[in-house]
């Protein structure tokens, strides 16, 4: 049979091609809906940062980029960026800018910066299809590749103008497990380097790659302990952890973090571990007494006591670093909260909320433990990886929101395994008529499984002696593979049930995309720098009081102002505005942040101290009180202060912001400490004046006191058009040396206190 | 001819007129008087006439509707010389507050009070932590006072320097010239004040320890001292001046009087001690007051300020930690009616990042060969910190009489760059030669093993064939 002058073979690659390309197409097309909607803009706060650093990256080359100190975050500390930063981002974006620019086409650096995620989720897809091939078979891997295309957990990560690194990592992330699948699978060092160079690439482009370093291990830990040791895993494995540790020794931020810290301790003792196994392996085929063989397993045991035992004393020892309370956060959830507030204050390591498991993955999330199963029924070594991948990931993904984003990719690839099964039963439209296509899809991979184990069959014949467990493996393998025959005979036969059950998974997959597209556009898309609301005749309307008030910064203050905000907005002003700021998102000083909170929590006269100490000329609050935009600054004050007490414990406390009754109130009830904070103060600072009485704070649904707000150490500078931005002033100190208070009483009129007269 | 000769006249007049300028402000020349009444006017007169030889006077009285130290949100005034005490309602345009304003926008102002001083004036002073005695108070001295005294011993005398402890007058040569600290006494009679804690007051003349502040009656009525003096001794400020953040100078005079022509001229003859002056130090002292607060001496500025690296010239935006950086800065002072070279030797240079890392005193250096060199030249050689970070190289330079310096400049320290760390350390020797025996090690062991035929594995891939 041929169609288009090709023969079935052909044809099948050619339309797997083909749906790829469009599977592609559509993970790139459906992340666009921010472009569209708004325009071709950087996203929320960490992407400014990175748009920052790409454009000087593409200005002054990579050597000042390496060693790029920036004054203009952080002052007065400043910041070293080159060794503080994943560089993997940026320079993938100056690349692609540098081609393009040699090929003459000048498109702009902020063009590429946006599209980049979009174009690395069609990456995404390509890698998601490549592993799910290689563990179940192509059609499995269009599946996976459509669902990781379209699936809202990645997406909420990855659309236009989103520039962050997770926008590339989980490409890499994908492809480099796939790489190991595949370097487990051939034993060659060769896919080992492969293997080494992207984990290399994914270590410069993401904090998360420890995931990698961890999980790698683990299931070659697992493997041993199965009895699954090969030469291959002992190729795959050392060729992957040599190169890839010298490698991610060369991002300046990695260091030598690989040789010190705990995180990196696993897949070092697994090394040792593996090295010592091979070698009694190797001492075991010449060897074949009884005694000898406990001889070498109790060496085995015992060496990885004593390297547990000699990791545990390093650390006390102070050589090795211990776990990062970003760890102990993953392990206890209340432990950030009561430690390191400054993590807890984030709301993307806050625990997931179960309904965002269904609104992130929406069906997958049932086929997921279903695809689990079925890899448990064959349980061949990537198999095992993958279970191993899905309970890691789903427990991190419980504990963190942000981390749904690494669980993403297994839930797609085992539910695109669970369905492709079930559609391998329940499509096979006749079983008496043999389908070409079918049969031919089905032939090599038996035959692969045959040979796998034939070869297997060997290399342990060759060894004159095995152990019971390489024994119960070759086993297990050929049953599963007779089950598999099995299953095969179990045929549904009636048409009735097939068109039920199909019709049903379509229906499914339909509401899916649906779902999908409706999350993308409703819940993912919107830059979060410019608001959308929709009027009473339906009509957008846009609010863009940030860029507003970032741009009349940019253009009405001294270049050298320095401007003093919670550190949620210091990339973006530092991007936008171009104005130094004290702290930003990068939160590596936390006495520093912790200072401007202190400033942000006290009395006017306190917080002018410190913002006179550190040069600061401006202060820039958000005040969502007028709009009822939850994300404001009050909301958040409570981290601020919390964040403060860590560090100045006496200065600031967090009982004196809540009521009696344990409240936290802005309206007539709420504490002395309270009024007094100039955060509070300047949030509602001439608010009244705007209702002509009392205002009504429309976040937290109260009313402000009566009595007027007096600001005598800060000026309004500017307020935006709904309130969203206030920037306020620092007055000088006061010319003649009055304190500021006396100034701004003497200009209202008030006459100073007389002494008492004398008595006559 | 004739006409180039006019032309060089010309010239040389200007140039001549040039050279001739007397005793100009750095600020400027035009001064508003302000008067109780027209006819006051007359009992200044002396005083009124140095000061007309290099200023502008324009004669106001407070309640002059027209008045106003503004125009077009510029001054009008560069001086205000209020004598006007006793006026108890001035203008809303002179009212404390547009006098405060007239301060901050960098005027200058001479104020003198007596015992009738309004409580207009009281209010407007406080401001400045300075609190005037009661009304009808008057300093009184009973053990110097002048024989022309009316025997309620306020006419009192302050002495000059003798370097006392009971000195009763800055010795500050930036305020006052050495002929008037030197020079003969005082003549003074009037309201004492209170002077506060502000670092920006500057105490110029107080009372002595024999002197007190109290309530005088009239002729006869006897005044009997039955409670504690609000001030005494010491603590009476008779002339006190306030110098504002941005240099505008303030100074309060307790004694309309001080300035009259009476007391210009009167001779000095104390009574308990005898001692004999043919005349009195006011007219020194009163020309050295008003040179002082019109900004005409006791003025520096920075002219240059230059940072490099040491045997470098060009000044940098960013050093590396540990340069060495050498740090001047040139100096003028406002004297003798021209700009010349600062004689300060307590200038310091600070680096400062939240806290100063580096705190030095500059050396001055001798001011170069040529005679009319206005500045002079402080400079250092510093080792910047082992801390990267934004700094601020700040000479902050603040002495009483003299105007303030706090010239800042700010500079980014930063690590070291990637290719400036050392490349090969002697530590790691070893672990070089390890390095090099492995690569020497795997090419041979990879020779060996390519290039030596194992039979075995020969027979190996006969089989598999």
């Amino acid at each position: 049979m041929k169609v288009l002058g090709l023969d079935t073979q052909n044809l099948s690659a050619l339309l797997k091609v083909v749906i790829l390309g469009l599977i592609a197409a559509v993970a790139l097309a459906s992340r666009l809906f921010s472009i569209i909607r708004f325009e071709s803009v950087i996203h929320e706060f960490d992407p400014w940062f990175n748009y920052r650093t790409t454009r000087f990256l593409v200005a002054n080359g990579f050597y000042e980029f390496w060693n790029w100190f920036d004054e203009r975050s952080w002052y007065p500390l400043g910041r070293v960026v080159g060794g503080t930063v994943y560089p993997g981002l940026m320079v993938t974006s100056a690349t692609i800018y540098n081609i393009l620019r040699t090929l003459n086409f000048t498109v702009d650096i902020r063009n590429i910066c946006v599209l980049l995620a979009p174009l690395f989720s069609a990456f995404t897809s390509v890698a998601a299809y490549l592993l799910t091939s290689e563990i179940k078979d192509s059609s499995a891997g269009l599946l996976a590749a459509a669902f990781i295309g379209v699936a809202p957990g990645y997406i909420s990560r990855s659309v236009a103008g989103s520039y962050d690194n997770e926008g590339i990592a989980i490409f890499l992330l994908l492809f480099t497990f796939y790489l190991w699948i595949k370097a487990l699978k051939e034993g060659s060092a060769y896919w080992g380097a492969l293997t080494a160079l992207f984990y290399f690439y994914m270590v410069a482009a993401w904090g998360g790659y420890v995931f990698i370093i961890n999980l790698i291990p683990l299931h070659a830990f697992t493997l041993i302990l199965m009895g699954r040791f090969s030469s291959r895993l002992y190729v795959a494995y050392s060729s992957f952890y040599i190169l890839g540790t010298l490698m991610s020794m060369q991002i300046p931020f990695v260091g030598f973090q690989p040789t010190r810290t705990s995180e990196h301790m696993a897949a070092l003792g697994i090394f040792g571990l593996i090295q010592i196994i091979a070698f009694v392996e190797f001492a075991r085929s010449y060897i074949s007494s009884n005694q000898a063989q406990i001889l070498f397993k109790s060496f085995v045991v015992l060496s990885f006591v004593g390297m547990l035992s000699g990791l545990v004393l390093l650390t006390l020892g102070g050589y090795i670093a211990p776990w990062t309370g970003r760890f102990y956060s993953l392990w206890d959830t209340g432990y950030a909260k009561k430690f390191i507030p400054i993590i807890a204050s984030v709301s993307e390591h806050q625990p997931t909320a179960w309904p965002s498991f269904f609104f992130d993955l929406e069906m997958l999330i049932f086929l997921f433990p279903a695809g689990i199963y079925l890899c448990f029924k064959e349980l061949r070594d990537d198999h095992v990886f993958l279970i191993l991948y899905g309970i890691t990931a789903s427990y991190f993904a419980g504990v963190m929101v942000r981390l749904m984003l690494a669980l993403t990719p297994v839930v797609c690839v085992t539910s695109a395994i669970a369905i492709s099964r079930l559609f391998d039963i329940y499509l096979k439209l006749d079983d008496t008529d043999k389908d070409n296509t079918s049969a031919k899809n089905n032939k090599p991979a038996i035959e692969k499984s045959n040979t796998s184990a034939k070869s297997n069959k060997s290399a342990i014949e060759k060894s004159s002696r095995k152990g019971d467990a390489s024994r119960s493996t070759s086993s297990s393998t050929s049953k599963s593979s007779e089950k598999k025959k099995k299953s095969e005979q179990f045929r549904i036969l009636g048409f009735d049930t097939r068109i039920l059950v199909i019709t049903n998974f379509f229906f499914f997959l339909v509401i899916f995309t649906w779902h999908c597209t409706w999350v993308t556009s409703n819940a993912y898309s919107s830059p979060s720098i410019v608001l959308a609301s929709r009027q009473a005749d339906g009509s957008q309307y846009i609010i863009d009081d940030f860029r507003e008030a970032y741009y009349w910064l940019r253009k009405n203050t001294d270049y050298s102002s320095k401007v003093m905000s919670w550190w949620d907005y210091g990339y973006q002003i530092a991007g936008m505005a171009d104005r130094a700021v004290l702290v930003d998102n990068n939160t590596w000083n936390n006495t520093h942040i912790a200072t401007v909170g202190k400033a942000m929590s006290s009395s006017e006269d306190v917080a002018y101290q410190i913002m006179r100490r550190h040069d600061v000329d401006y202060v820039l609050i958000i005040f969502g009180g007028l709009l009822g935009y939850s994300g404001d600054d009050i909301n958040k004050f409570l981290w601020m202060i919390r964040i403060a007490e860590g560090v100045y414990p006496n200065e600031v406390r967090e009982v004196n912001f809540f009521t009696p009754r344990g409240e936290y109130r802005v309206d007539d009830e709420a504490t002395p400490t309270m009024r007094n904070s100039i955060m509070y103060k300047m949030s509602y600072y001439n608010y009244n004046e705007l209702f002509g009485g009392q205002g009504q704070d429309r976040v937290r649904g109260a009313r402000i006191p009566a009595d007027k707000i007096k600001l005598d150490t800060l000026e309004e500078a500017y307020t935006t058009e709904n309130w969203i931005v206030r920037i306020y002033k620092v007055k000088n100190l006061d010319n003649i040396g009055r304190s500021l208070e006396q100034a701004g009483a003497f200009e209202l009129g008030k006459k100073k206190r007389k002494r008492v007269k004398r008595a006559n | 001819m004739r006409n180039l000769n006019i032309l060089l006249l010309f010239f040389l007049v200007i140039l001549l007129s040039g050279f001739h300028i007397e005793s100009k402000s750095t600020t400027g020349d035009r001064v508003l008087v302000l008067l109780d009444k027209e006819a006051d006017k007359i009992l200044y007169k002396k005083f009124f006439a140095t000061l007309e030889k290099e200023n502008k006077l324009s004669y106001k009285l407070p309640t002059d509707s027209s008045l106003d130290l503004f125009e077009f949100g510029e001054r009008k005034y560069d001086h205000v010389i209020n004598f006007a005490p006793k006026t108890k309602k001035y203008v809303d345009k002179v009212n404390p507050l547009s006098l405060i304003k007239f301060m901050n926008s960098g005027g200058n102002i001479i104020l003198a009070t007596t015992s009738k001083t309004s409580e207009n004036i009281r209010d407007f002073v406080r401001e400045f932590d300075i609190e005037i005695d009661d009304k009808d108070t008057f300093v009184i001295d009973h053990f110097n006072y002048d024989i022309s005294d009316e025997g309620k011993h306020t006419l009192v005398i302050i002495d000059n320097n003798k370097g006392n402890s009971d000195d009763s007058i800055t010795n500050n040569p930036a305020i006052l010239s050495k002929k008037v600290i030197e020079g003969s006494p005082i003549l003074f009679r009037g309201i004492g004040h209170k002077v506060g804690s502000s670092p920006l007051l500057a105490k110029i003349l107080w009372g002595r320890n024999t002197s007190y502040s109290y309530e005088v009656r009239g002729e006869d009525q006897k005044s009997i001292v039955d409670q504690e003096p609000f001030i005494s001794g010491n603590n009476i400020g008779l002339v006190t001046a306030l110098q504002a953040r941005n240099n505008a100078r303030i100074t309060l005079v307790g004694s309309l009087d001080f300035f009259s022509d009476r007391f210009f001229d009167s001779p000095v003859h104390n009574v308990i001690t005898s001692e004999k002056f043919p005349k009195s130090g006011n007219e020194d002292f009163a020309i050295d007051l008003v040179k002082w607060t019109f900004q005409k001496k006791g003025v520096i500025k920075v002219t240059s300020r230059q940072h490099h690296k040491e045997g470098e010239t060009e000044q940098l935006e960013t050093y590396r930690i540990k340069d060495n950086i050498t740090y001047t800065i040139e100096i003028s002072e406002y004297a003798n009616d021209q700009w010349q070279a600062f004689n300060g030797t307590d200038v310091q240079f600070e680096a400062i990042m939240l806290d100063p890392y580096i705190r030095k005193t500059l050396t001055p250096l001798p001011v170069t060969s040529s005679p009319d060199s206005e500045s002079r030249k402080f400079i250092t050689n510093i080792q910047l910190p082992d801390v990267y970070g934004v700094f601020t190289f700040r000479v902050n330079y603040k002495r009483p009489g003299y105007t303030y310096i706090d010239d800042k400049s700010v500079v980014a320290i930063r690590p070291f760059r990637h290719n400036e760390y050392p490349r090969f350390i002697s530590a790691a020797y070893p672990y070089y030669t390890v390095t090099a025996s492995m690569i020497v090690a795997f090419l041979t062991f990879s020779t060996v093993w390519i290039f030596n035929e194992d039979s075995s594995i020969k027979n190996k891939m006969k089989k598999t064939n």
